[in-house]
């Protein structure tokens, strides 16, 4: 093997399931090579650190919450549901949708006429204070004459 | 650290009786499994209260697959992919994937990486230095953070470690060199410690 083929192994070095002809070929390697011996011994710090990291203290509380949490599934499990429970599932949205439609339904039944703006501004006015709307413009020549007049 | 071997006729025969209706027996179970479980909670998720909520969602979870446990792999094995999926599951929906950079975490805590780095197995506060570790695996990428806690922490062999995440060994051998490259890559501006002869000649000096 060559050098980067060795540095590509290296960090496997300490692994059981390494095959022995490639330990042997590391070995014989890293006897020679100044770079794969740093490099091999800074990953043996790192595996060092990580061997350091502990397992947390056996906790008899954590066994309780795991068995209470148990307790509940089974019970959960256990308890036969009420008759009525799965109508509820589809008969609590169809009731919500009925009612809807039952309000829709007395709207329409009860449907007042429609007040146009012109009807409520002149409801109490007396008839010869009215204003009128005329849609036509004004011709030009009446428009003259009344100007001429003045 | 190597604890998982085949399925042991103990697990099985508790296995067993649990099967058979005497839910109680689960106790022993989690008991022998729970420093393996919460431990791995605690170095995937970073922070102890999550990691122990999440440690006994997995046993409950596992609980109620208790019947798809089929004792092909270790029951080890099947609690660390229960386990593994869990915990990725959460980080997935907390989007917690990174706390903090490399950068800061170096400048910060810098000195004690490098007593870490460069101690012997008994040395420091190891309170301090779970801490550490669990600091230094959440700014790895998740996939690496699994391999390298499951490998270096837990000793997870080869085949394990395939059976635990479901895929081939050749997968894992790519995804453990991946890992640890990624580590060593990001460690690199420490030094390698010194070899006790080494450290004797420095002091007579």
């Amino acid at each position: 093997m060559k050098h980067e083929e060795i540095r590509e192994k290296l960090l496997s070095f300490h692994d059981p399931e390494l095959p022995e002809p490639d330990r042997l070929e590391i070995a014989a390697h890293l006897k020679s090579c100044r770079d794969c011996q740093n490099r091999l011994k800074h990953w043996e710090g790192i595996q060092a650190g990580f061997s350091q990291a502990a397992m947390p203290e056996s906790s008899e509380a954590f066994v309780r919450g795991v068995m209470n949490g148990i307790a509940h599934l089974g019970d959960a499990a256990s308890e036969p549901e009420p008759w009525f429970f799965p109508f509820l599932r589809w008969l609590v949205p169809a009731a919500g949708y009925a009612f809807a439609v039952f309000l829709i339904f007395i709207a329409i039944l009860h449907q007042e006429p429609v007040f146009n703006t012109e009807t409520v501004l002149l409801a109490d006015v007396p008839e010869s204070a009215q204003w009128s709307f005329v849609s036509e413009s004004p011709k030009i020549s009446n428009l003259i004459s009344i100007k001429e007049k003045s | 650290m190597n604890h998982h071997k085949a399925v042991s006729n103990e697990d099985y025969g508790i296995i067993l009786s649990i099967l058979g209706g005497d839910r109680n027996a689960y106790a022993e179970i989690v008991r022998k499994y729970e420093g393996r479980v919460r431990g791995y909670c605690l170095t995937m998720l970073s922070d102890p209260a999550q990691a122990d909520d999440a440690a006994q969602e997995i046993f409950i979870k596992a609980y109620q697959k208790l019947d798809q446990y089929r004792a092909e792999s270790a029951f080890s094995t099947w609690l660390y992919r229960i386990s593994a999926n869990h915990c990725l599951d959460i980080l997935r929906k907390t989007s917690r994937h990174k706390t903090e950079s490399w950068e800061a975490l170096l400048e910060k805590e810098g000195e004690k990486i490098e007593v870490l780095l460069g101690s012997s197995p008994k040395t420091g506060n190891s309170l301090e230095q779970q801490d550490l570790i669990t600091k230094l695996l959440a700014c790895l990428s998740e996939k690496s953070r699994t391999m390298l806690i499951l490998r270096e922490i837990h000793g997870l062999s080869y085949q394990e470690l395939a059976e635990t995440l479901e895929c081939s060994l050749d997968a894992v051998k790519a995804r453990l060199k991946r890992a640890r490259q990624e580590i060593q890559k990001n460690l690199d501006t420490f030094p390698a410690p010194k070899s006790s002869k080494e450290t004797e000649a420095h002091h007579e000096a």
